[in-house]
């Protein structure tokens, strides 16, 4: 009731509304932008660009979709343009966690199974594997488990269906345990590494 | 080389490493990105669609794609009725070519250009059209954008 409140009052223009509407949902925005971007900056503007869409498109906001399911929608379009943006541009990517990405590079590979089993894996490693993954799979694998969606919430947001969120997170993990396997296959930091293009994925189950 | 295992209960090691990876904002960074994003409150364009995604984020498939043949066929019919209609005659329907809007569309505004997607078409060509359904200042429009550039090629006012 309170949150239907303050959007009726946002809508209507309210610039305090607006404000604490956006404060509300900030973190969400910044966590996929931030997880589906691999570059700081880059993050930050999709960041940026997700909440002046936000703002535009509230006085038209019909309800026939849950605020945040649209909010998240806005902020996963708004990533997926940053990366196709940089990607077109040809801009470095800086990484975000260049440390432990150095250290990653550098050591032997170990059994991944192992290591996964006894919980040991990397978050900045497993944070730059995320970051190399196509656009769709990634998108996927941030909203499950970085945001908490579920699969239903999931297949509102990217507008596909509840199958084809199922398939695209099995074959994003699928790549990305293929990834953390590989430590090669991880950029030292100073190679950008802007994700593999993307081809449109065949979904099995749409 | 063994693929670790992918816990069917979506808990494994995996699930739960990717579960950590969430990001703190840092509180300076976000007042700024609001209070630039407030700043677009008084120039926001209010006839604009609900449902709006990115045009860049937009990929055509299938029905998009009937949906652009049929829309093709229904602007090549609008015009060649308006060029044999009788010149006398009140315009019921005015087409207008090169009318852009008071606000430039470059490239990288459309990145963030904003459409319904339940309205909109893009016809195949050389250079693809986009053909959107939007209201603006009040009255319905049919707007037909370059896909690529998305200049404003033609508005007709929608019934």
């Amino acid at each position: 009731m309170e949150t239907e409140r303050l959007l009726e009052r946002a809508q209507s223009g309210d610039v305090s509304a607006v404000d604490q509407l956006l404060r509300v949902h900030y973190g969400a925005v910044h966590s996929v932008c931030h997880r589906m971007l691999l570059s700081r900056e880059s993050a930050d503007d999709a960041v940026q660009n997700a909440l002046i869409a936000i703002v535009k498109g509230l006085p038209r906001f019909d309800g026939k979709a849950a605020l945040s399911t649209w909010i998240y929608r806005i902020a996963t379009n708004s990533a997926i343009d940053e990366i196709r943006r940089v990607r077109r541009h040809g801009g470095t990517v800086p990484l975000n966690d260049t440390a432990s990405a150095h250290t990653l590079a550098s050591e032997h590979a170990v059994d991944p199974t192992a290591l996964l089993a006894e919980h040991l894996v990397d978050s900045s490693r497993v944070a730059q594997a995320l970051g190399t993954l196509p656009e769709e799979f990634r998108a996927v694998v941030v909203l499950r488990y970085i945001s908490d969606l579920d699969y239903a919430d999931i297949a509102a947001v990217l507008e596909v269906p509840v199958g084809t969120v199922r398939s695209r997170l099995a074959r994003g993990k699928k790549l990305l345990a293929e990834k953390l396997a590989d430590p090669t296959t991880l950029s030292p930091p100073d190679e950008p590494n802007l994700g593999t293009p993307s081809s449109p994925p065949t979904d099995s189950s749409s | 080389m063994t693929t670790p295992s992918l816990d069917p209960t979506d808990n494994g090691p995996l699930e739960a490493a990717l579960r950590h990876l969430g990001t703190t904002p840092d509180p300076a960074v976000r007042d700024e990105h609001i209070a630039v994003a407030l700043g677009h409150i008084a120039s926001t364009e209010t006839n604009e669609p609900s449902n709006v995604v990115s045009l860049a984020s937009r990929r055509p498939n299938r029905v998009f794609m009937a949906l652009s043949a049929v829309a093709a066929v229904g602007l090549f019919a609008l015009g060649l009725g308006l060029g044999n209609r009788d010149s006398n005659s009140p315009a019921e329907v005015s087409l207008v070519k090169n009318a852009a809007p008071t606000e430039t569309v470059n490239s990288r505004a459309c990145v963030n250009t904003e459409v319904s997607t339940t309205d909109t078409f893009l016809i195949a060509g050389s250079p693809p059209a986009l053909v959107a359904k939007e209201v603006r200042n009040g009255v319905p429009t049919l707007t037909v954008y370059n896909a690529i550039t998305c200049d404003i090629l033609w508005q007709v006012p929608a019934k």
